[in-house]
């Protein structure tokens, strides 16, 4: 138990504590009479008050996850109980058929229905994690005779395990800091925005479990850490593996829990407890990350394991180093030491030669693309635009950061601070998990939801001692010395404390810092913080705590109000909903997404095949129950560069693709009509840059006017021709005029489109949704007729056939 | 018989005659041309990267003429400008040189007519009235001139497809592989990958790595016994740079590479923060960074360093000014948040 554990005041010291102390008063540490009588009333007293603590500990918990559930249900009571966006549906696709042919039968599940004519092996694809989740609920749900849709399940997963996410900070927390800390820090993780993005009702998506899983594995390491029990050893083990199966993101930890080992072998921490909670976990869990498909030999064989592999060497070595020296005499050690640091360095160049040759060997150094992203932050923008593309791959501004954390992230500096006081194995796990979450979400936006946890941990920590402070400060008498703590540890006691951190009994100088002074590690100009009072009896004078704690109090509410509004008014949009408010506060909802869907399902042929540009694959074989060419799982960046290609093409050469494709039909998402932006024109870029990735002659800059992309008169010949725009503004010239009485007037690039009489020879409109968001077109067997072409009724060709070149659907009117 | 074999005789003989007259009048011709192409290539074995640097009146000789046995690709630079950090001209140069040395190289400096290609410098300073006659008023500029392009007194007009144009490349400085695609596009010339100096392609790579595996194995030994790396203080120090640049943006202005400051249009004055939701200029995250990092530091300051210092009126002052700090910090943060998002939190109540 840590000090500052103990420092939490007298409400919530657990059990064993009070018996202890106990133990020291009646040891006569203290020499005050103690009759059994007063020992008898303050023991029951402490009893008493630590199962009031409990009790209120207990029920503050249930708050934070009711808390943490109910914040994610704007999404349901604003819109539906719906799956959101576009991988939740593939998710809940898949769930749906583990529900429906078993556990086994998901595993050698190939579908056909997407990456025509490739195919998917989705067992062998997939981070199997949350549908195994969902599918356990749904099967355990209808053991207790429950009789509830599969999709009800999913949609309210995510907020359950957010519920179990608190849970989890809190006893990672507890485990480092105490209670006290837990719980802010459960609180803080029940609200957070970053992750309320992620795990909204309807948001089935694998982080919903995995943020979880993660802040589990890290408890169970840091009370194995704290224990050194294989028990606790084991339990993070299977955690682990369950986060495997669940998320890509392992590999975060698979490196964090290295660079921990490392930390502690290198800062004189090496114990049996390192050894037994790091260890087991590497072996068991790799063994584990081997049997999941998607992983498969990678555990083994990807850069991103090696770093794990190779501490597990260092930690042996180590260990092996300080048995030798347990057993030789010193003089042997020393010349030990030069011999096994000779040989030591020449295994090491050996392996090093191995590891770069293999690893050199690999176009991207062994590192799989989005990993490599993350270590040199250019290299996606340069040579991924599939990775480049995504939005969520974006790096983040400032703002960012206060959306997604808020206050938290004026709580880390303070958080980083507090861990450093005392430094224990544990609070030295929470630094690491800080700053590398904090330097990778600087990277990826999307990893803000690894750093949120951690701001949420650190600014737990942080805003508990503060409060703790404040409020000793509040209570203690003017100017009076107030009864010593043991969480005030001197700024002397700097150097390394092993964990559990040692008693300091707060008599003068901690003994910490003398036993440091004594071999010389540790601050050696002791002068320099004559100024300061080291005994830790200190507070800050009252009107400061005052003014302190009204605004932390505020700060602390305004975070709640924060989260609360983020949640309500930026994160519950499901995405295939879209809602408006007119300024008379009525809600107009646009379900152009559904219709479209419905569209395809119930009017085309089930074997038909639909092509879109990749971010709607997953919707189309979900909700449409059609087969489509590419979708958002981007394993096969050729095939989403041929869909690419085809889009940017002239409407002759798309059709030929489209033919060579079996493709029926073409969907194309389209936001001019009605001012959504987030529609095909605005992504058209990504298309050109993906296609232009593979195939050459796509060139960006045949699309670029003067280097700026606009669609208006000034748009380049090869943007006005490409299938794209033809799809996108076909007979929207006229359409037009009924929106904005404009004609051709397009309102997201706000500007009047530079061709207007757009006329299709290879395509059929066959559908367009009410307010124009989904135009699907029909993929001709062959092209419509050409009017110049010669009619063999007439003896004579026509002298003139360029003004009345156009086939008819030119005028306006849809082709039947 | 005699009259027959005599016109053959004739014929044959006219036929050599005009057969040996013909070469020689292309070789009256073509003779300074020669001259000038094994000149050119002797000028570029000289230079080390192939890269040949002319004045005005090189220039005139040797683009002069309605048509030269030759092409040249010419990169126009100005020494004065070197330093300009907008132009990067001293990098644009050195890409060009890549670019030359690959071609000489490979052995691909010659098109699909045979014509070989020179890489040609032109200095602002040496060469004026070139600049002039082409019409050049920015840089970087670089452009072929074709064999076939006749270059008399007066002003040049070049094609704009012979030019390099900014709007057609995404990023800036060019680098050699776009120089390389603009060359393939406009000549069919390949060149190849270009081969960067690096240190890993060198010989002595082997005993480098090694010497540095050795040095740096021993400087960690030593460093590792460095009693400064005792002070948990300088680890702290250290995770709250990493925290600050992250916060900032430090990483987003890297990989957008966006300037620290820009000159406002409409005043002129340097403008620090982009009243944009998206985005950000590099000083704005920078002064974020700080606002948030002293936020943090003053809270911990209270916790840590004020209970604990002796002197009660210093101790008064340091908690208000922290106090104060954390006050102001939070505030500017939030109205900073507030003007840039124009996000209105609302309380539901």
């Amino acid at each position: 138990m840590s000090s500052a554990q103990r420092a939490e005041g007298q409400l919530v010291k657990q059990k064993p504590v009070a018996q202890k102390e106990v133990a020291t008063i009646s040891n006569g540490d203290i020499d005050l009479p103690v009759s059994s009588a007063d020992l008898k009333s303050s023991r029951a007293e402490k009893l008493n008050r630590s199962a009031a603590a409990q009790i209120i500990n207990g029920f503050a918990l249930l708050g934070i996850c009711v808390l943490a559930f109910c914040i994610r249900l704007f999404s349901v009571v604003k819109y539906e109980s719906v799956i959101h966006e576009f991988d939740p549906y593939f998710n809940y696709r898949v769930t749906g058929f583990l529900t429906r042919e078993g556990f086994y039968n998901l595993w050698n599940w190939f579908d056909e229905h997407t990456w025509y004519p490739l195919g998917r092996v989705i067992g062998g694809t997939i981070y199997p994690g949350l549908m195994w989740t969902a599918g356990v609920l749904y099967n355990v749900l209808h053991l207790l005779n429950i009789p509830i849709h599969v999709q009800e399940v999913c949609v309210f997963l995510a907020p359950l395990f957010s519920a179990f996410c608190a849970l989890s900070a809190y006893l990672f927390v507890k485990e480092i800091r105490g209670q006290g800390a837990g719980l802010m820090a459960a609180a803080f993780t029940a609200v957070v925005p970053s992750y309320i993005s992620r795990s909204v009702a309807g948001s089935f998506d694998n982080e919903g479990v995995a943020i979880f899983a993660l802040i589990f594995v890290f408890y169970l390491y840091v009370k194995t850490l704290n224990t050194g029990s294989l028990a606790w050893a084991t339990a993070s083990a299977m955690a682990y593996l369950y986060m495997v199966m669940s998320w890509g993101g392992y590999s975060f930890i698979i490196n964090l829990l290295p660079i921990h080992c490392l930390a502690c072998v290198f800062t004189g921490r090496l114990s049996h407890r390192l050894y037994v909670a790091y260890a087991p976990l590497i072996v068991m869990g790799t063994i584990g990350a081997a049997m999941i498909p998607v992983v498969g030999f990678n555990a083994v064989l990807m850069s991103e394991h090696f770093g794990a592999f190779f501490a597990f060497g260092v930690l042996h070595g180590a260990l092996f180093i300080r048995y030798v020296k347990s057993v030789l005499p010193a003089k042997a050690y020393q010349a030990a030491k030069t011999l096994v640091l000779t040989g030591g360095v020449a295994i090491i160049g050996v392996l090093l030669a191995l590891i770069t040759g293999y690893v050199m060997a690999s176009p991207t150094f062994g590192w799989t693309g989005r990993s490599l992203s993350l270590l040199d932050p250019t290299y996606a923008s340069k040579y991924i635009p599939i990775i480049a593309s995504v939005s969520e791959h974006q790096p983040p501004a400032w703002p960012s950061y206060f959306t997604d954390i808020h206050v938290l992230v004026l709580l880390v500096p303070a958080g980083l601070a507090a861990c450093f006081r005392p430094l224990s194995d544990a609070s030295l796990f929470l630094i690491l998990y800080g700053v590398t979450a904090v330097y990778f979400s600087g990277v990826m936006v999307r990893l803000m939801l690894v750093l949120a946890p951690a701001a949420c941990c650190l600014g737990g920590v942080a805003a508990h001692e503060f409060l703790l402070a404040l409020t000793r400060a509040i209570r203690a008498p003017n100017l009076a010395p107030s009864p010593v703590t043991d969480a005030s540890v001197s700024l002397l006691d700097t150097a390394a404390a092993p964990s559990p951190a040692p008693k300091s009994k707060g008599k003068g100088k901690s003994s910490a810092a003398k036993a440091e002074k004594a071999k010389g590690k540790g601050v050696t100009a002791e002068s320099m913080f004559d100024f300061l009072d080291t005994s830790g009896k200190g507070r800050i004078p009252r009107d400061v705590a005052w003014i302190g704690l009204v605004a932390a109090t505020l700060g602390l509410i305004f975070y709640i109000g924060h989260c609360v509004w983020v949640s309500a008014e930026m994160y519950s949009a499901p995405s295939i909903v879209l809602q408006t408010r007119d300024p008379q506060g009525g809600v107009h909802v646009f379900d152009d997404f559904r219709e479209a869907y419905g569209w395809l399902r119930f009017n085309t042929d089930p074997n038909c095949k639909v092509a879109s540009w990749w971010d709607y694959g997953y919707q189309t074989t979900a909700m449409a129950n059609r087969t489509v060419l590419v979708d958002n799982n981007t394993w096969n960046n050729t095939h989403i560069a041929t869909v690419g290609r085809a889009m940017a093409s002239p409407e002759k050469k798309a059709w030929q693709i489209y033919r060579d494709l079996d493709t029926e039909y073409v969907l194309v998402v389209f936001g001019g009509f009605i001012g959504y932006p987030s529609d095909d024109i605005n992504k058209f870029l990504w298309m050109v840059r993906i296609g232009g990735g593979v195939f050459p002659d796509i060139k960006e800059k045949d699309y670029l006017a003067q280097g700026s992309y606009r669609v208006d008169d000034q748009a380049p010949p090869a943007l006005l021709n490409c299938l794209m725009y033809k799809l996108s503004y076909y007979r929207f010239a006229e359409a037009s005029t009924m929106v904005t009485g404009r004609y051709g007037f397009d309102r997201v690039r706000n500007t009047m489109i530079g061709k207007t009489d757009i006329s299709l020879q290879y395509f059929e409109e066959v559908f367009t949704s009410e307010h124009w968001m989904v135009r699907i077109y029909r993929v001709l067997d062959r092209p419509n007729r050409e009017t110049k072409l010669k009619n063999p009724r007439r003896a004579k060709p026509p002298r003139r056939s360029s003004s009345s070149s156009r086939p008819r659907s030119a005028s306006g009117a849809p082709p039947k | 018989m005699v009259a027959g074999s005599t016109g053959w005789v004739l014929a044959i003989c006219l036929c050599l005659s005009f057969a040996a007259a013909k070469p020689r009048h292309s070789a009256s011709e073509a003779s300074p041309s020669d001259a000038r192409l094994a000149e050119l290539e002797h000028l570029a074995s000289q230079t080390k990267d192939h890269v040949i640097q002319l004045n005005t009146a090189a220039f005139d000789r040797f683009a002069g003429g309605k048509r030269r046995p030759y092409a040249l690709v010419i990169f126009l630079t100005a020494r004065h400008l070197v330093d300009k950090p907008q132009l990067q001209l001293g990098k644009l140069r050195r890409e060009f040189g890549l670019l030359s040395s690959q071609a000489a190289k490979s052995g691909n400096e010659r098109d699909a007519a045979g014509l070989r290609h020179f890489f040609i410098v032109l200095d602002f300073h040496d060469s004026e009235p070139v600049f002039h006659r082409l019409g050049v008023n920015t840089l970087p500029y670089i452009f072929r001139l074709p064999s076939s392009k006749a270059i008399e007194a007066g002003a040049i007009k070049l094609r704009p497809d012979d030019q390099m144009r900014m709007e057609d490349y995404s990023s800036f400085p060019w680098s050699a592989n776009d120089m390389a695609g603009f060359l393939q596009e406009k000549t069919g010339i390949s060149v190849g990958t270009i081969d960067r100096p690096s240190l890993f392609n060198s010989r002595l790579f082997p005993v480098l790595a090694l010497a540095f595996v050795a040095a740096g194995t021993y400087v960690a030994y030593r460093i590792y016994y460095l009693p400064i790396l005792k002070n948990l203080g300088l680890w702290l120090a250290a995770s709250l740079v990493v925290f600050w640049f992250s916060a900032s943006g430090g990483m987003h202005n890297i990989i957008r590479g966006v300037p620290l400051v820009m000159p406002d249009m409409k005043t002129g004055k340097v403008q620090m923060f982009l009243q944009q939701a998206q985005g950000q200029l590099g000083a704005e995250g920078f002064i974020m960074g700080t606002l948030y990092t002293a936020c943090g530091l003053s809270v911990a300051v209270l916790t840590w360093l004020a209970p604990n210092l002796k002197d009660r009126g210093i101790q008064r002052g340091v908690s208000y000014l922290a106090l104060l700090t954390g006050l102001v910090s939070f505030y500017q943060v939030i109205s900073n948040y507030r003007w840039k998002t124009n996000y209105r939190m609302g309380w539901f109540f």
